[in-house]
């Protein structure tokens, strides 16, 4: 369990702000932290990870005291077991795959994760190459696998997926998901996606102004589970077409594309890259086996 | 599964089947409010005022405004309980002679109503 009990003031162009929060993180959990930009969600990241030091306040892990104001305690980065994800890799474009990755092991630390974690992320091929030589995609499966290297126990993921096109998000969510389950992670991600969000994450927490206003289960929070419809999903719009006085809507859900036909009263609040709810009726969709 | 009676603005009773009970979900309560959603497609329209038909709910209302498109066409109606919009074929459209300030029986059939609380 993460138990954090924070204050801090922050300073930004926009003036100040209290961050005041606590949340607690049942271990094994696959939490997001949502809201708009500049509300601290970076900031509590970067306070649990040790690289932004609280005003006043607690942060307690599994048992162990990472930080007490009170107590002066205050573990460094290196001691705290968490792997970080950046939106921009922060791969060190002068060193190879292979020595990213080398550079993240510990004084003394037995070498064979690198192999593992090579393999494991399917990059052995590419372990002799330079970042710049890399897909965005196959940045961010190093920038994973060098932030499991310490073997942390909880993984952060600040925005990891937004700067990719949707058809490698889709494939790096199901990715992470595998990392999450197979290294028995405790993984706080910070999106914007909610098709993301609901995926992967067990737990919602929405900031606002540096203090959490609202959490619940993924797909509650969003408001999918408020309707009696049991066909249900969450995409993304990528077509509006108009057809006689109909409209035919195509939203990726998962992998699939589907196809939706609707009224102009809906049709016309709706615009490309759109989150969206498609539902029906339990009573509706024939069932075919393959 | 239960079959579920809304009176819809103190007017007008729908009847929707869901495959929820009130054990599996909690908004199925008496009293409690809930909003009804039907798709412009599922709607149907007849010109009789009683008909034999096994769909549930009908609604009396008045075609305030047809759009004819090649296939299909857009309906909208005018009924107590506010604004319809039927989306049915311009063949049908046709055969049924629907004009506009006509009177008509608007039909859902209760497995398309969704509840939503």
């Amino acid at each position: 369990m993460i138990r954090l009990n924070l204050k801090k003031i922050l300073k930004s162009t926009g003036g100040k702000m209290v961050l005041d929060l606590e949340l607690n993180i049942a271990k094994g959990q696959f939490v997001t932290l949502f809201g708009e930009s500049g509300a601290g969600k970076t900031s509590t990241l970067r306070m649990l990870s040790g690289l932004l030091k609280p005003d006043i306040g607690t942060i307690t892990v599994d048992g162990i005291t990472w930080f007490d104001s009170n107590k002066n305690i205050n573990l460094v980065p290196q001691q705290r077991k968490v792997g970080y994800v950046f939106q921009d890799y922060a791969l060190f474009p002068n060193m190879t795959v292979r020595q990213n990755l080398e550079y993240a092991l510990q004084r003394n630390q037995d070498k064979s994760i690198i192999e593992e974690l090579l393999d494991f992320a399917q990059l052995s091929e590419l372990q002799q190459r330079k970042p710049e030589t890399l897909s965005g995609g196959q940045k961010q499966r190093v920038a994973l696998a060098r932030a499991l290297v310490q073997r942390p126990e909880i993984l952060i993921l600040d925005e990891p997926l937004s700067a990719l096109d949707l058809k490698m998000r889709i494939k790096l969510q199901e990715y992470i998901l595998q990392i999450h389950k197979q290294f028995k992670l405790t993984t706080i991600l910070v999106s914007h996606d909610i098709g993301e969000i609901v995926k992967l994450s067990d737990c919602v927490f929405e900031l606002q102004n540096g203090k959490v206003i609202k959490k619940g289960a993924a797909a509650d929070f969003f408001g999918l589970n408020k309707t009696s419809a049991k066909f249900r999903f969450s995409g993304e719009v990528l077509k509006i077409e108009r057809e006689d006085v109909i409209y035919v809507i195509s939203v990726l859900i998962g992998n699939d594309i589907i196809k939706v036909v609707s009224d102009r009263t809906e049709a016309n609040g709706l615009k490309v890259g759109d989150q969206v709810l498609v539902a029906s009726k339990a009573f509706n969709p024939i069932i075919q086996k393959l | 599964m239960s079959i579920v009676y809304v009176e819809v603005d103190n007017q007008i009773e729908l009847i929707s089947v869901v495959i929820d009970t009130p054990q599996t979900a909690s908004y199925l309560i008496k009293g409690n409010k809930v909003n009804v959603l039907f798709k412009e497609m599922e709607v149907a329209i007849s010109t009789q005022k009683e008909l034999d038909v096994s769909i549930e709910n009908k609604i009396p209302g008045i075609i305030t405004n047809i759009e004819i498109g090649v296939l299909m066409s857009r309906l909208i109606l005018e009924t107590s309980i506010g604004e319809v919009v039927a989306i049915i074929s311009s063949l049908s459209v046709k055969q049924l002679g629907l004009v506009d300030k006509m009177k008509v029986k608007i039909m859902v059939k209760l497995n398309e109503i969704i509840l939503a609380p």
